[in-house]
């Protein structure tokens, strides 16, 4: 066995044996793509690169690397988390015989892993997460990281996504539990900003009228014997309490005065309430936005099932958006989103109705993965169905690999969802037998929607 | 057969006797009737009513000046709705106040304490923005510690009290407020309230007929003397700065009366204005309206005899109106009161034997003396077709106000002079209550 050691401290001394032969190299002049010679990777944690190092071996776009086992050496306690979580373990001795039985399993897992060239990123980013949690018979668990603008980070799929698109990992992990390949369990509930999606968010009480946080709040005070009711710092005179109605002097609560409640003041435009609002201002895009308005998101810790262990193995992912645009013209989703403009405000001019049909097919990959072989063919008929629906005016876009939509030009919705239904229909009828032959008893879970042009939003495609 | 001939047997005897009886012995028993009643409530009233006719033709044209000044001004105007478990009359209160023809309102609802479903009620409609304010304090703290609460809280320079289970024609804030701009000297105006109900009991017509001899009639006839000396809780306007020169509201029962006194006291005018008409729900039982009514009897001898009785002396501030009005209100309220009493024993006495021709004949005329009554009603009525529906009822008003209300009203009085009962009753907190006692107000 032949072990790359990362480290740039070289009084370290570790000798080699008949059972593995250890190679030394310092940091800066690491070559990821030379690991693959390698069986395993042991990085100093001590190094300040080493994250970044093992960042770029899971980073990269051979499987054999990103899926390497990759260990990490400290005599310490390690505090990066997200190091620990991209890494397989850790050892605090030269000696790396206690590691080298989880690496052979590893190792031993990724052999079995087909070639697959995968169609496109996002199957790639599918295929990698559940290929390193089947090689490391691990759960995907989120980790709490302040600094990371969702709260929760899941270092490994983060990890195959750029900085600017890393929300997309919650998508995929979505679609890997929708299609039946991972295993959800509820982990935590956050609340994100609707704009950018950043955790971070600062929720705060602000002023009805003016929306200033410029908040203060006092006791209201009610004086028996006149009946006057007013904010405290109205009876207050230095240390006395003084009605200003009637200039008694309230003595003893409960007997001369009560504080039946408390009142708001806000300094900015001398507004006074009970209720304050609460608001969430976004640290990342600045927006602001009442906490009813946030999107909330459910963090999970995912396993990997069955059907996503034979998919990890076989690499059996199958585009269906990728084939459909080889079919039909399909529109980019923000030409989609133009068009959509567009006709909105044709429609205000003209006085004419046009409507968005949605369309998800939630177990796709599933499906694709039962039928095996015959898929090409199942796609071709499906595209077929889905063309024969359209007219030559009406637009379809791929929202991800699951949700299509379509532009209905001068339609109106009930015309729509006619079209709509013939296409689902079509599509059970050409699946469910072929998913019955397949011997699982499994059924395709479609989901339609059609909504008035106007009322078009990403936010509101379901009901 | 035979009663209906004993009846035309009786009715015959009956209008013999009084034909004999000659006007002098006529006037000697009904004196009580033809000096103090009809002169007052029927001769005067009329009289005065045609006095207001006369000046409304005269003012119409600084009426439509003052309107015209409100609507250019229009200045923000704080509609506070104090009162405990209301919630069911929320809504129709905020929908009434939405179709006010004067829009910059400021709508305040203050809950004492509620425990029913008025914070989910009130917090709905502050999200859809149908109210400005919703102010609650946990622990009820009695009516007027929620009217002064909202009072504090409001930005208006006229401030509207309501009473939560009222809705309003839709110019009645417009009409409410142009007075103020008629006379800067006017400090209240009180609203013309009317019954909702008046179709549901016997008990609420007869109130409903009640309301409209005394409020908008009886109001309206002090208005124009400039003796009037109360402004209802259900519907008043005030100027801002009047109520904090006389400290809001003090606790109550009474305090609509006790506030417009105070205003009467910084020589500013009390106001009625009948165009701005409020209707209210009436007790539809005769055992709530005892209640209720025991409650207002009790607050005269608290308030008018005891906390205000400085304006019957020549103080510093006496004033000749605010004299005269308590005094009316003295003597047929309280005196006159206590003076059947006298007159019932006088009959029994003096005319033992004739008191079965009395009675039927005092009944008769107290009848047609609300006939009267209610032909000047019509006559000023904005409803005269749903007022004139009251009539048959016109025929129970002497058994109502002659001997139930005169009776609730005695017993409250003898009440509140010997035991002072208005501390007692549960309307205000036992802490609020227990503290004006001791104070003695």
């Amino acid at each position: 066995m032949e072990i790359l050691f990362i480290t740039d401290d070289n009084s370290l001394k570790i000798p080699s044996d008949d059972r593995y032969k250890l190679v030394t190299t310092p940091p800066d002049q690491i070559e990821v793509e030379k690991i693959e010679g390698y069986d395993m990777v042991v990085v100093d944690a001590r190094n300040p690169e080493a994250q970044q190092i093992v960042k770029s071996i899971r980073q990269s776009q051979s499987d054999a690397i990103a899926l390497k086992p990759v260990f990490l050496f400290s005599t310490e306690e390690i505090k990066d988390m997200k190091l620990q979580c991209l890494s397989d373990g850790k050892t605090d001795s030269g000696e790396p015989l206690r590691i080298v039985s989880h690496a052979n399993e590893i190792s031993r897992l990724v052999s079995t892993l087909k070639e697959f060239k995968p169609e496109n990123f996002e199957i790639s980013a599918m295929l990698r997460i559940l290929r390193f949690l089947y090689t490391r018979s691990i759960q995907l668990k989120p980790m709490i990281l302040p600094t990371y603008r969702y709260g929760y980070i899941y270092p490994f799929a983060a990890s195959q996504f750029s900085d600017d698109e890393d929300f997309r990992i919650y998508e995929i992990l979505v679609r890997l539990e929708q299609e039946g390949l991972l295993m959800g369990n509820f982990y935590d509930r956050i609340h994100l900003c609707n704009r950018c999606r950043s955790a971070f968010m600062n929720f705060r009480e602000i002023c009805p009228s003016c929306k200033s946080a410029n908040l203060s709040v006092e006791n209201v005070i009610h004086h028996f014997s006149c009946g006057y009711t007013s904010e405290e710092s109205k009876f207050t005179h230095g240390e006395q309490l003084i009605c200003p109605k009637c200039n008694k002097i309230l003595k003893h609560i409960g007997m001369d005065y009560e504080k039946p409640s408390t009142i708001f003041i806000c300094h900015s435009c001398n507004e006074t309430f009970q209720e304050p609002l609460v608001e969430c201002f976004c640290f990342y895009c600045t927006n602001r936005t009442p906490v009813d308005e946030t999107v909330s998101w459910d963090i999970k810790t995912y396993e990997i099932t069955p059907a996503g262990v034979n998919c990890a193995i076989h690499g059996i992912m199958f585009s269906f958006a990728e084939f459909l645009s080889s079919q039909l013209d399909l529109v980019e989703y923000n030409d989609f989103k133009k068009m959509v403009d567009l006709e909105i405000e044709r429609n205000k001019r003209y006085k004419r109705e046009s409507s968005v049909a949605v369309f998800q097919v939630s177990n796709l990959q599933q499906i694709f993965f039962e039928i095996g072989e015959k898929k090409n063919e199942l796609a071709l008929e499906m595209a077929k169905i889905i063309k024969d629906a359209l007219r030559k005016t009406d637009l379809i876009s791929v929202l991800n690999e699951s949700t299509f939509l379509l532009l209905f030009l001068e339609t109106p919705a009930k015309n729509a969802q006619i079209a709509l239904s013939r296409i689902k229909n079509n599509i059970e009828k050409l699946l469910i037998p072929n998913l019955s032959t397949s011997g699982k008893k499994f059924i395709p879970q479609i989901t339609t929607n059609v909504l008035p042009v106007e009322e078009f939003s990403l936010n509101k495609i379901f009901p | 057969m035979d009663n209906i001939l004993e009846f035309f047997e009786h009715t015959k005897n009956f209008i013999f006797f009084w034909k004999t009886a000659g006007m002098l012995k006529i006037f000697r028993i009904f004196w009580f009737f033809f000096v103090f009643e009809m002169v007052r409530y029927v001769l005067f009233d009329l009289f005065v009513i045609c006095i207001y006719k006369v000046k409304s033709v005269f003012l119409r044209k600084k009426y439509q000046t003052a309107r015209q000044m409100l609507l250019k001004q229009n200045p923000l105007v704080s509609v506070i709705a104090p009162g405990k478990n209301e919630g069911k009359h929320i809504s129709a209160l905020v929908n009434s106040l939405a179709e006010q023809t004067y829009k910059n309102l400021e709508i305040i609802i203050i809950d004492d304490g509620s425990d029913d479903d008025t914070p989910q009620i009130c917090r709905a409609l502050l999200r859809e923005r149908k109210i400005t304010k919703y102010l609650r304090n946990d622990i009820r703290g009695g009516k007027a510690s929620a009217a002064n609460f909202g009072f504090q809280q409001a930005k208006g320079s006229f401030i509207v009290h309501v009473d939560a289970d009222c809705s309003f024609d839709r110019d009645a804030i417009e009409n409410i407020l142009i007075p103020f701009f008629l006379d800067s000297r006017i400090g209240v105006v009180s609203g013309n309230v009317k019954v909702r109900n008046p179709t549901e009991s016997v008990c609420s017509a007869l109130q409903a007929i009640e309301y409209l001899k005394t409020v908008t009639v009886g109001r309206l006839v002090s208005s124009t003397l400039k003796t009037l000396r109360i402004v209802s809780g259900a519907f008043g306007a005030f100027r801002a700065d009047v109520i904090n020169r006389v400290g809001g509201w003090d606790i109550g029962p009474g305090l609509d009366g006790d506030i417009s006194v105070k205003v009467r006291k910084v020589n500013f005018a009390v106001y009625m204005e009948p165009k701005a008409v409020c209707y209210t729900s009436a007790p539809e039982d005769f055992k709530s309206l005892i209640k209720q009514r025991l409650r207002w009897s009790r607050s005269f001898v608290r308030f008018r005899l005891r906390k205000h009785k400085d304006v019957f002396f020549p103080t510093a501030n006496f004033r000749f109106s605010t004299f005269f009005s308590f005094m009316e209100n003295f003597v047929y309220n309280f005196l006159l009161d206590f003076k059947w009493i006298v007159y019932f024993i006088d009959i029994m006495i003096h005319f033992p034997t004739t008191a079965k021709y009395i009675f039927p004949l005092n009944y008769f005329l107290y009848t047609m003396s609300n006939v009267v009554q209610f032909i000047v009603i019509i006559w000023i009525s904005e409803r005269k077709k749903d007022e004139l529906k009251l009539a048959p009822y016109l025929l129970l008003m002497p058994l109502y106000v002659g001997i139930y209300m005169r009776a609730v009203r005695t017993y409250a009085y003898i009440q509140e002079l010997l035991f002072k009962t208005s501390y007692k009753d549960p309307w205000n907190p036992r802490k609020v209550s227990k503290k004006a006692e001791e104070l003695g107000i």
